[in-house]
């Protein structure tokens, strides 16, 4: 059988030793090749270690797994992301649909992470989410990008490209500005945590919306608006007045 | 005021200020504008010179008056009372003493109180003459003719609209039609010069002006009808400035026909008397037609003297007109005689003053404004011949009642909507309080779990229990993210309140070994991600029914968490089937928990003005909770 090579990456020691320990238990396929804790000494071991798998720390003394991962000149290996709570990272983790574990770190999680990482770790997917996630973490105003998961596998999209996400069940259809449609396998719940804070405002049960791209709105009980792509959404009674407010009215 | 003399006397001093009653080349010149691109053409010889215009000043004064200035002003300063002879003597006074000091800049200021005073003692006269004042102050000294016309126009107005004044009209018609004058709107200047004409007094410079203005307009023999009419009451009133001025331009009308001849006779007259008289007033003007006409009567060295004199006159310092035309007249001289360097410096000078008198815009407002009095004045005609006096109390008097009623309305409307947004303010400040006031709530709840917790993995390290204190931190630290998470909102969806309390169960249920298991049942007909509940409000409830029922319990327990929907109202059961209530389990803690839910439920009922309720039903063997809530939907 394949070992992994594992490198770990935290500044605590007892972080290193919870993700050993709970490798433990698969010590056949996982051998731990490397423990860093500073971004230097990691820089220095990963080029000698050449480790598969990453399980990296977001806060790493003064600096951040970020710090690491952008010093590199290729990402060649999977990289679990672990955080205690860091809320902007979970966010970006989110939306690039990159694997993270929150610390402390569950058995279950950690096993689930590990199976995903088995079953469909693939560099080039990874590459292009981690550029997402970088691009994501750059300071504004660089425009922000979305890691969609689609059926045949990602769409990496700009979020201006968005105009609006309807739900039909489980499943949320995404319309872009060029009248491409995309449907994905998520709620649309999952998308307004995700969008909320760049200018998606959930204006019905059924419905996100960029606000960048609401036309105009008319009056009426909830009242519609009216999108840039010719498309008409009813605006609930109940976000009509959180709606004016952000729309500034 | 005496049967008025129209006098010039002042005028000499006139000049002083800017393009003072002197019109007419800016005229001519606009008709030369393709000529004068031509560097000196012949063409625009026949044009070129300077029609002197009069100004309508409005003095009604005599030369005695003049000498009365002084009186007068004594007059004034001794006069105690504000009335209608004060405002008389100032009218007089700012009508007698102003062209002998147009630089004055208390003038404006001056005849402004003048019409206030006027103003004060509705006294419709002294109103208008007082505001005539004020037009030829902005008229003829600040050259503002837009602010001049207003004055006019509001004087004429006032004018109309009493008979007795009538006399008054003649003088600011001719100002009007000087402003016109100037502007180039000849039909329109030749109009209000022709209304002029009724006026015995003021006909010597209607005559002129109306001459000049033919002139303009290329109509000579109409022209030089008027100029001889002019020169004939001129000479009789014995005149001679006026005299000069009309034989002054009626040369340069002649010499515009062509008839140099005649027009340099006429000139040599109007030269003679300037020279015998003195008459520095149109000595720059008179010498620059000369000009003109000389050199048409290829006389250039004559031509060159007086266009030069015409310049050196001081007058002419203050009159563009003047010396863009002695400049025109000088570039030809040159040209002729070969003097091409001074010939290029005196076009240079000539298409500079040209430029700068080019303002043609100002037209556009002028006309704008006729438009608003013509119509203004017809309706208020109108008005007079419908109704009368009288009516128009009435009206005014229906009319003030209704502005007043008006005025109540709006005040009380205003009153209503201030104590409506008065009401809203305190409405949202007092929701700010209450909304404090739950999240301290909110607050002192937190505490309880994180203690109760911390000591449950104390308890796990104590029996050495690494794996089971290692599992039960993950759960907690889980179930403290959830909860911080929703700290801050109000509200939040059922889901996720129910996540919450699953993983809040599975947590206790650890800590007891698993003495009790749970089920939490919804009622299908609700929407979970879209009914929204203030967040873990049964949380306290169960934590009750699982320290204080199931807890001292021998035995396993049960826990079942209902959720149902009816009518309007969420109803929410915890009921469990441990010791039930006594007084010995309701210690303090589980009276606290009781406590807070219901202070939340009743501020919760408060801001929403809803029915919500917290209420223990005891029954046999167990505990049960009913806490109903009014229904929220997030959309």
């Amino acid at each position: 059988m394949i070992m992994t090579k594992t490198l770990i990456i935290d500044d605590e020691q007892h972080c290193i030793d919870r993700i050993e320990e709970l490798l433990g238990t698969c010590s056949d396929t996982f051998q731990v090749v490397g423990r860093a804790r500073s971004v230097e000494t990691a820089l220095k071991l990963v080029d000698g270690l050449r480790p598969d798998l990453v399980f990296l720390d977001v806060q790493v003394q003064d600096r951040t797994g970020f710090d690491f991962l952008r010093a590199l000149k290729k990402i060649e290996f999977f990289v679990i992301f672990t955080t205690a709570f860091e809320k902007y990272a979970v966010q970006a983790f989110k939306v690039s649909a990159l694997d993270y574990l929150l610390k402390p770190i569950g058995r279950e999680e950690f096993q689930e992470a590990l199976n995903k990482y088995v079953e469909r770790h693939n560099s080039s997917v990874l590459q292009q989410k981690m550029e997402v996630l970088l691009h994501n973490l750059a300071p504004d105003p660089m425009p922000k990008r979305i890691t969609i998961p689609t059926l045949e596998g990602y769409s990496f999209l700009e979020m201006a490209d968005i105009v609006r996400c309807q739900s039909d069940v489980n499943y949320t259809h995404i319309f872009l500005r060029d009248g491409q449609k995309i449907t994905v396998s998520k709620t649309l719940k999952s998308f307004e945590e995700l969008l909320a804070d760049h200018h998606f405002f959930r204006v019905h049960n059924s419905h996100l919306v960029n606000l960048q791209y609401v036309k105009n709105y008319s009056k009426g009980k909830g009242g519609q608006v009216r999108m840039q792509d010719g498309s008409t959404i009813d605006v609930s009674t109940r976000r009509k007045e959180e709606f004016l407010k952000l729309m500034k009215v | 005021m005496t049967a008025p003399n129209l006098s010039f006397i002042g005028f000499e001093k006139v000049r002083t200020g800017p393009s003072v009653g002197l019109k007419g080349s800016d005229v001519l010149d606009h008709t030369l504008v393709p000529a004068e691109r031509n560097l000196i053409p012949k063409l625009q010889l026949m044009k070129a010179g300077a029609l002197l215009g009069f100004l309508f000043c409005g003095i009604f004064g005599s030369w005695a008056q003049q000498r009365n200035i002084d009186s007068l002003e004594r007059a004034i300063s001794a006069h105690q009372r504000v009335d209608t002879s004060l405002v008389n003597m100032r009218v007089e006074l700012a009508g007698a003493k102003f062209f002998l000091t147009p630089t004055d800049s208390t003038w404006l200021d001056y005849n402004l109180e003048t019409v206030r005073m006027a103003k004060e003692l509705q006294f419709s006269k002294g109103t208008a003459l007082a505001g005539e004042k004020v037009g030829i102050v902005y008229h003829y000294i600040l050259s503002d003719p837009y602010k001049a016309l207003e004055w006019y126009q509001k004087s004429l107005r006032l004018i109309n609209t009493e008979t007795a004044l009538d006399r008054y009209a003649p003088s600011i018609l001719g100002n009007i039609g000087n402003i016109y004058y100037e502007q180039q709107e000849l039909r329109k200047a030749l109009k209000y010069y022709q209304q002029v004409l009724v006026r015995k007094e003021l006909n010597l410079t209607a005559q002129m002006n109306i001459g000049n203005i033919y002139g303009e307009l290329g109509i000579a023999d109409s022209s030089i009808h008027h100029y001889k009419k002019a020169i004939s009451i001129a000479q009789k009133q014995g005149s001679f400035l006026h005299e000069a001025n009309c034989l002054s331009n009626m040369a340069l009308i002649l010499q515009r026909q062509g008839q140099s001849g005649k027009a340099l006779q006429e000139m040599e007259k109007s030269l003679e008397l300037i020279e015998r008289h003195q008459l520095d007033f149109v000595r720059s003007t008179a010498y620059s037609n000369a000009g003109v006409i000389y050199l048409a009567n290829n006389d250039p060295e004559k031509a060159e003297n007086y266009s030069l004199r015409a310049l050196e006159e001081p007058a002419s310092l203050n009159n563009l007109f003047t010396q863009k035309n002695s400049w025109g007249t000088l570039a030809e001289v040159y040209g002729k005689t070969g003097a091409y360097k001074k010939a290029f410096e005196a076009h240079q000078n000539f298409k500079r003053l040209n430029d700068s008198l080019t303002a043609q815009d100002r037209k556009v407002e002028i006309s704008r404004r006729e438009i608003q009095f013509e119509a203004d004045r017809k309706e208020a005609l109108a008005q007079l011949e419908i109704q009368r006096q009288k009516t128009i109390k009435m009206v005014s008097l229906w009319g003030g009642g209704a502005l007043i009623l008006a005025i109540l309305g709006g005040a009380l409307l205003y009153k209503r909507r201030r104590d409506a947004l008065a009401q809203k303010t305190e409405a949202e400040f007092d929701a700010k309080v209450k909304n404090t006031a739950l999240m301290a709530l909110r607050a002192q709840m937190n505490p309880h779990f994180i203690f109760n917790s911390l000591n449950s993995i104390g308890d796990y390290i104590n029996k050495n229990d690494k794996e089971a204190a290692s599992e039960y931190l993950v759960k907690f630290a889980k179930l403290m993210r959830r909860i911080l998470e929703n700290s801050e909102k109000e509200e939040v969806s059922l889901q996720d309140d129910l996540e919450i309390l699953e993983t809040y169960l599975q947590v206790e249920a650890m800590r007891l070994d698993h003495k009790f298991d749970h089920t939490i049942v919804t009622d299908p007909d609700l929407d979970l991600e879209n009914t929204l509940v203030p967040p873990l409000i049964l949380q306290p409830f169960i934590e009750n029914s699982i320290w204080h029922g199931i807890s001292p319990k021998p035995g396993r327990g049960h826990i079942n968490i209902h959720i149902l929907k009816k009518g309007e109202m969420l109803i929410c059961t915890v009921e469990d089937n441990g010791v039930g209530h006594s007084p010995a389990t309701m210690g303090e803690r589980r009276s606290l928990g009781m406590k807070i839910t219901k202070s939340r439920i009743d501020i919760i009922n408060q801001l929403k003005h809803t029915k919500g309720s917290v209420s223990v039903i005891p029954k046999t063997g167990g505990y049960r909770v009913e806490v109903a809530l009014p229904l929220e939907y997030a959309f």
